[in-house]
């Protein structure tokens, strides 16, 4: 137990604390002291020779300190006092520890926590308990000064220990400071020469001349920013003077100490005498609170609260007032915008939390849609995570691959099993690299299905950063080309197939026509004299049809090759090739006498023996199809974009425009052989060379007016 | 054309033969023999055995190309090959039009390509044509060799 001391006559009228001197001799059990400290080593000062005094008593100590990064410095400092400390912290006499978070927010909670610290340290071997807490954060919680004190001071009656609470100048602010004087029965507060130990003012029972302890009061209360705070004598002279006070009322303390307090009231209020009713109310009540309008001393006003206390000696004599002002100007101001800020942010708050959870549920809608799009898709597509899970898989991978989820867990394992050999080549090239939201074809694998079938699969990876739970998701698609591949070279087989027909066409197909033509003009020649009449007639058709059918096998070929062959594009003169082709027709022009008009014709990227076809049958048709009297064709050319538009017109026979694409098909003829002989096959060879260019061909006509042919080819590098 | 113009036809078609023996007569005055190989296989058979055993040698050789078992262009290959025929002008004449065929068959060393017409009169015009120039114009190889160039 703590010798009972009596401490009254050396604290009394603010006794200096000389550090080297045994603190213990000012306190008794109970003892609750409020320690304001502005830097460390006011802290070090005050609580290493605390600390020292209590473990040379053989008390028992616990130092709590605002957290665990100062323990090793607060060791250090005590460490220099107390040469044994380790043993004394093996023995557990003293404890060194950071404040629970809890010291904070809840002060309940603190006061049972330190109330644990406290029964778990104090044993019987142990003479007393003392305890320093810093208190520097203890503002944010409204009452939370009150409760941990009040729980404080009653923990260590109950215990008879002694505690240090520590308050920082620094961090806190007026109105705290003022509650942490009034809420302890002691204050340790440093001046120049020393520390002093100033009785409360809650609990001031003057019995010395009351200046002397006003002037220790005055001292630390001048220190105060934010609240003016001084002292009147019981006249309502100003006695003391505070910065927060110079703040609030812009007088310094040499301008003011002296003066009555009405300066700071309105004219109004001076005349109405409401500065001597405040005092005679606090006289007669203890305290006085009012809020009104007082004066600074550049005139202007603010809106005060202002607590007026009477100050009474131990003798109950009355030694002057207290006066503390808040300006509430801003506080109002500020209170108000503060709960409209608060409401807004709460009404924020509400509307965030909405539209996150009207997104989440989207989200996780558009998710699952999105899953169940890749499990039904007929395609295969696969989902993995980052780490190679799979996380979705679609019935077209089940169905095509053969392996179902159960056969693998990881893509990894899937690539092994179904690209077997090529597996380390497939990770290579495909499931490795990929960028971030790409999609990248990475050609064709063939994929050995569960049931050892082949199939190709064309692959694409596509890389989402942030799909799923915010995570890197890669998304796997194939199309399953087996079927395409299996036509491809089926395709390829029957295109061999065409050009052994091309062959035999070109080939064995008029060997046997030639001999029955040639037989047949021989008969012709030599044997007429034994023929009649029909004989001749019938020889002729015979070698007419021949050379019709020798033309048709000679243009089909020409048209299944105009599709097929590869042909060679370069700079093409359209102009000689309308030349050339005029010179081979030259024989048909002078025969009808046709009049043909040939306009500047471009340089294309073309084949020019296709293009000489093409020409050649546009010009023959058009001599061709003859109306009575001489025929005219006029060759004309247009730019059209990115295309030239070739035109051939004519005044021949026309047509009616619903044969305008029939026309264009093979062997599709619209007069009789006799009148206009041709196998029918001129036009589609055209549009399939054309095309074949990228352009287009199309026929305007009207029957007994002419047609015109028209073809367009790109323009590109002419 | 005053002497003996010999001519070797390559060609399976007798109907095609008989063709060219009328248009061949047709010719006045022409004293051209012609002789018939009917297969490829048959005209591989004599060029060897011309090799082995040179005899007076045709003037010209006509050649068609579609033949039975051995193709005309492998004929053609044996005879620009053959140390004895070489030099005898190849005719190549064939219903053919494939450029891949002409382009073959002048690489391999042939003289000229002719793609028979359909018409008798056309085709008659053409081997006139063809004898009056090989046989009239162009001055020929001995019939038997006299130099070994190679």
């Amino acid at each position: 137990m703590i010798p009972s001391i009596d401490v009254t006559p050396t604290l009394r009228g603010g006794a200096q604390w000389n550090t080297e001197s045994r603190l213990l001799r000012h306190l008794s059990p109970g003892d609750h002291i409020c320690h304001f400290y502005q830097k460390a080593s006011d802290l070090t000062e005050v609580l290493v020779p605390f600390f020292r005094d209590g473990l040379l008593q053989g008390e028992a100590c616990v130092w709590v300190l605002d957290n665990a990064k100062e323990i090793d410095g607060a060791k250090k400092a005590l460490q220099a006092a107390v040469s044994d400390l380790d043993d004394r912290l093996q023995k557990g006499q003293i404890r060194i520890i950071a404040a629970p978070a809890s010291h904070d927010t809840n002060a309940v909670k603190a006061i049972a926590e330190l109330s644990k610290t406290i029964e778990s340290t104090y044993g019987k071997e142990f003479t007393g308990f003392r305890l320093a807490t810093n208190r520097c954060r203890v503002s944010s919680a409204a009452s939370g000064l009150e409760v941990f004190e009040a729980g404080l001071a009653k923990l260590l009656k109950l215990h008879s220990a002694v505690a240090i609470c520590s308050y920082s100048l620094e961090t806190s602010n007026g109105a705290q400071v003022l509650r942490a004087m009034e809420n302890h029965p002691y204050i340790l507060v440093r001046r120049e020469s020393g520390w002093y130990f100033v009785e409360s003012p809650s609990s001031i029972r003057i019995e010395e001349p009351a200046v002397e302890n006003a002037e220790q009061f005055r001292l630390l209360l001048e220190s105060v920013k934010d609240y003016a705070i001084f002292l009147l004598d019981p006249e309502g002279t100003i006695v003391t003077w505070n910065i927060g006070a110079e703040r609030l009322n812009l007088y310094t303390g040499k301008e003011i100490v002296g003066k009555n307090f009405k300066v700071f009231y309105t004219p109004e209020d001076s005349k109405a005498g409401v500065p001597g009713k405040l005092l005679a109310q606090a006289l007669k009540d203890g305290r006085v609170q009012t809020e009104s309008w007082r004066v600074r001393k550049d005139g202007t006003r603010f809106w005060a609260e202002v607590v007026i206390t009477a100050i009474f000696d131990n003798n109950g004599r009355h030694v002057g007032y207290a006066k503390q002002t808040r300006d509430l100007t801003e506080r109002k101001l500020h209170d108000e915008s503060l709960i409209a800020a608060h409401q807004q942010l709460e009404r924020r708050v509400e509307e965030r939390t909405a539209q996150l959870n009207a997104i989440s549920q989207a989200l996780a809608r558009s998710e699952e849609i999105f899953r169940r799009a890749i499990k039904e898709s007929p395609i295969p597509m696969l989902l993995q995570d980052q780490t190679g899970a799979i996380v979705q898989i679609s019935r077209g991978w089940i169905s095509s691959s053969g392996f179902d989820p159960c056969d693998f867990k990881t893509m990894n394992e899937w690539i092994h099993k179904a690209l077997k050999e090529k597996a380390e080549d497939f990770i290579e090239e495909v499931y490795q690299p990929h960028k971030p939201n790409e999609t990248v074809a990475r050609g064709e694998w063939t994929i050995e299905a569960k049931n050892g079938e082949k199939r190709i699969w064309e692959y694409f990876t596509t890389s989402f950063s942030s799909l799923i739970g915010g995570h890197e998701v890669l998304l796997h698609t194939a199309i399953d080309i087996t079927d395409r591949k299996l036509a491809e070279s089926h395709l390829i087989e029957q295109s061999r197939d065409l050009e052994q027909f091309a062959y035999v066409a070109s080939h064995d197909l008029q060997e046997p026509l030639r001999k029955l033509a040639s037989y047949a003009q021989l008969l012709e020649m030599n044997y007429t004299s034994h023929l009649d009449d029909n004989g001749k007639r019938f020889i002729t058709y015979i070698v007419d049809g021949a050379e019709r059918l020798q033309a048709l096998i000679s243009d089909l070929l020409l048209f299944s090759r105009s599709a097929r062959d590869e042909i060679r594009m370069e700079p093409t003169d359209l102009g000689m090739v309308v030349k050339n082709v005029l010179d081979d027709l030259q024989e048909l022009v002078q025969e009808s006498s046709a009049k043909v008009q040939v306009g500047d014709l471009p340089v294309v990227q073309a084949n020019a023996v296709q293009m000489g076809q093409v020409f050649q049958n546009l010009i023959s048709n058009a001599i061709k199809f003859k109306n009575e009297g001489p025929s005219e064709i006029e060759i004309r050319t247009e730019r059209q974009g990115d295309f030239w538009l070739i035109s051939i017109k004519d005044n021949g026979i026309g047509f009616e425009m619903k044969y305008q694409e029939m026309i264009f098909k093979v062997f599709q003829r619209l007069h009789t052989r006799d009148r206009y002989p041709g196998t029918g096959i001129g036009l589609a060879i055209c549009k399939r060379i054309v095309e074949k260019h990228g352009g287009k061909i199309w026929v305007k006509s009207e029957p007994g007016e002419g047609s015109t042919f028209s073809f367009t080819l790109p323009a590109t590098g002419a | 054309m005053e002497k003996d113009f010999r001519i070797l036809y390559i060609e399976d078609d007798r109907g095609d033969v008989d063709l060219l023996q009328y248009a061949i007569n047709m010719i006045p005055g022409n004293r051209c023999h012609l002789s018939v190989i009917e297969d490829g296989e048959k005209a591989m058979t004599f060029i060897e055995q011309r090799d082995k055993n040179p005899q007076e040698s045709p003037n010209l050789i006509l050649l068609d190309l579609n033949l039975p078992r051995v193709h005309g262009r492998d004929v053609l290959l044996k005879l620009k090959g053959s140390a004895e025929l070489c030099r005898i002008p190849v005719i190549v004449l064939t219903t053919s039009a494939r450029q891949e065929d002409v382009d073959f068959c002048y690489e391999a060393g042939a003289n000229a390509y002719i793609k028979k017409a359909i018409g008798f009169k056309e085709y008659q015009e053409t081997v006139r044509r063809l004898i009056d120039f090989w046989a009239g114009t162009a001055v020929l190889p001995s019939p038997l060799r006299t130099s070994n160039p190679r």
